[in-house]
């Protein structure tokens, strides 16, 4: 459906983004991740086509968002970072304007301006100045716009920054309401938001998307281990001992305390050792005071992959200077 | 593109650029005309719209300047690029929504020689055709403004750029008489280091050397030969060329009773190069 092939941004001397490419499939919530700085609004811009890349190109249903920018946009609905509002405009009148913008028919868009309203909870606001509306309000109006048109994709670029608690309840469940008959795909540095919203992520970091898939293909690409904490009542070697019988202790963590040792240690995802290790320590009358096995979390994930990334980057530097030095050699 | 003239046209409306512009342009007609046709007692009410013009120096970048910047700092351009709209559309809605301002503008001066009338003014012909005049220079200047509106991000650089601008293409026409007396060489040295300024312009926009020194060479190339070939051509051309460029000084035939349609074309094509470099600097934005 949404098709981005080799996209490239630079600014002066800076590469905001270089060689993204990704497919987007049908009715799906997607999640742009990446920290502040990455180039996820860039890539937005681009694929709405508020902004030209310096090279690349972006599909959208076969449509190019240049050649055929008409077609292509009738497909998008875009809330941009920073809603689009015209605050001398009520809500009502901001979307009539929107939806003729648009070119959806009069008589239409009379009908879907009230439909929006109610799916995003703005009917009763619709009389007041947007000047005069709360950040979550105007939140809603930026939607709600982009819902506008009734486009196959949605398009939301941070809809969540700068809400409160209450707000933001309620956005992520409009959202959700969204990709059940749409494309939608959404930005954030949120992880646990991204997590909990999108069936697929997008992992961006530096201008290169670094990883694309299901939260578990995801996790599954970052090592196949659990971290597993012990604490067990007894001396260190002894404990050690049993556990070099069960599992590989070579990448351990130990500290003992009074009559506790405890240990941090790397265990295969695919099998739970906790039993083995708990009768084998019984057997040798070492009590387990405390064993828990902690799953990486996405944060983990993230970061390990951001990291990944900005390593890959440094190496790739240090390549080039070597090789400029060697040339001047 | 209607849509975009209706926000446009009724944002005016609702807030205070619209009025101000308005009560500027009106309080001069107004004071023009009590001073020229009611204390002097003129009965010729274009008198009043050969000095009007002055009021649109200030009028017009009072009008366009936040037309663009104020897109910029609400972020709505955004939402404008990302419309299922041609560009061009966006731009030709929001300037005929400042024409249409300045249309009010024009139809309650219309209104002006009907008062006179009851009291005995002539010649309603060359008041509404110099009105017609007006409201064309009006809407030239207004596509002028809007250009030099686009290229800057705060609408007070963009009111001071629009003043400074439309004053020097006004103060041309006290130029005009002066260069009667330039000679042959003197218009082909002139032409030449005038079609190099439009050529460092294509430059400055487009960075392009190959495009510049086409726009140069033809600029220059053809003058050098039609001087060599004929040089009595040259004889006052500088004189013809700016006195026939000078927008404000080629309005002043219709207040002289002349319905010049010459001058119609040349606004038309003014105010349409300035909504065609405003489209292209909107553009521009896009790819930096």
């Amino acid at each position: 459906m949404i098709e981005v092939k080799n996209l490239t941004k630079t600014y002066g001397n800076h590469d905001a983004l270089c060689g993204v490419s990704f497919k987007i499939a049908n009715g799906k919530i997607y999640g742009l991740l990446g920290p502040n700085g990455a180039g996820k609004s860039t890539t937005m811009n681009i694929m709405t086509g508020c902004l030209a890349p310096t090279s690349g190109t972006v599909r959208i249903n076969g449509f190019d968002i240049y050649e055929q920018a008409i077609e292509a946009k009738r497909l998008i609905g875009y809330l941009p970072e920073q809603p689009p509002l015209y605050e001398d405009m009520t809500p009502e009148e901001y979307l009539m304007f929107v939806a003729e913008a648009k070119g959806v028919h009069p008589e239409l868009a009379v009908r879907q301006v009230r439909e929006v309203m109610g799916l995003t909870q703005i009917t009763d606001m619709k009389d007041r100045l947007i000047r005069n509306l709360s950040k979550g309000c105007r939140q809603r109006v930026g939607i709600a716009q982009a819902m506008l048109g009734n486009p196959e994709v949605i398009i939301l670029d941070e809809p969540t920054v700068g809400l409160d608690p209450k707000q933001l309840v309620e956005v992520r469940e409009m959202i959700r309401k969204l990709g059940e008959s749409r494309t939608v795909i959404v930005s954030s540095h949120i992880l646990s938001e991204v997590s909990e919203l999108c069936d697929e992520l997008l992992v961006i970091s530096r201008g290169k998307l670094i990883a694309q898939g299901t939260l578990e293909e995801l996790e599954a690409m970052t090592g196949h281990t659990d971290t597993l904490h012990l604490t067990v009542r007894g001396d260190e070697e002894g404990v050690m001992e049993v556990l070099r019988s069960i599992v590989d202790v070579s990448d351990c963590k130990t500290s003992c305390s009074q009559d506790t040792v405890s240990v941090t240690l790397d265990i295969p995802r695919d099998k739970d050792v906790r039993d083995n290790i708990f009768f084998a320590m019984a057997d040798r009358r070492y009590a387990v005071v405390a064993m828990e096995i902690e799953h990486k979390s996405l944060e983990n994930v993230f970061l390990t992959l951001t990291e990944d990334a900005s390593g890959e980057r440094a190496d790739e530097d240090d390549d080039n200077t070597d090789s400029g030095e060697e040339e001047l050699a | 593109m209607i849509a975009i003239f209706k926000r446009e046209f009724r944002s005016y409306l609702h807030n205070v650029g619209g009025f101000v512009f308005l009560s500027c342009l009106l309080l001069v007609a107004g004071v023009l005309c009590v001073a020229l046709n009611v204390i002097l007692g003129s009965s010729r009410f274009e008198d009043v719209l050969y000095y009007l013009p002055i009021a649109l120096i200030v009028a017009v970048p009072l009008l366009t300047m936040r037309t663009m910047t104020e897109e910029k700092r609400s972020h709505t351009d955004q939402l404008l690029y990302s419309l299922p709209l041609p560009l061009w559309k966006i731009v030709l809605g929001k300037y005929l929504a400042m024409v249409a301002v300045f249309g009010i503008a024009c139809g309650i001066i219309a209104l002006y020689p009907l008062l006179l009338g009851l009291f005995g003014m002539t010649g309603f012909g060359t008041a509404y055709s110099s009105l017609f005049g007006f409201l064309l220079l009006g809407a030239a200047l207004i596509a002028f403004c809007m250009f030099w509106s686009s290229m800057t991000e705060s609408p007070l650089i963009a009111m001071i750029v629009c003043v400074v601008a439309t004053a020097a293409l006004y103060c041309v026409d006290m130029f005009v008489a002066l260069l009667m007396s330039v000679g042959a060489v003197g218009s082909l040295l002139s032409l030449i280091v005038l079609a190099l300024l439009v050529a460092l312009i294509v430059w400055l926009l487009t960075k392009h050397p190959l495009v510049t020194a086409i726009v140069a060479l033809v600029g220059v190339l053809p003058q050098v030969i039609v001087f060599l070939i004929n040089s009595a051509l040259y004889d006052g051309l500088l004189y013809r060329v700016v006195a026939g460029l000078a927008l404000f000084y080629r309005h002043t035939v219709f207040t002289r009773g002349i319905f010049d349609l010459t001058t119609l074309i040349y606004d038309i094509s003014f105010g349409a190069l300035f909504l065609y470099l405003t489209y292209q600097v909107m553009e521009k934005r896009r790819w930096s």
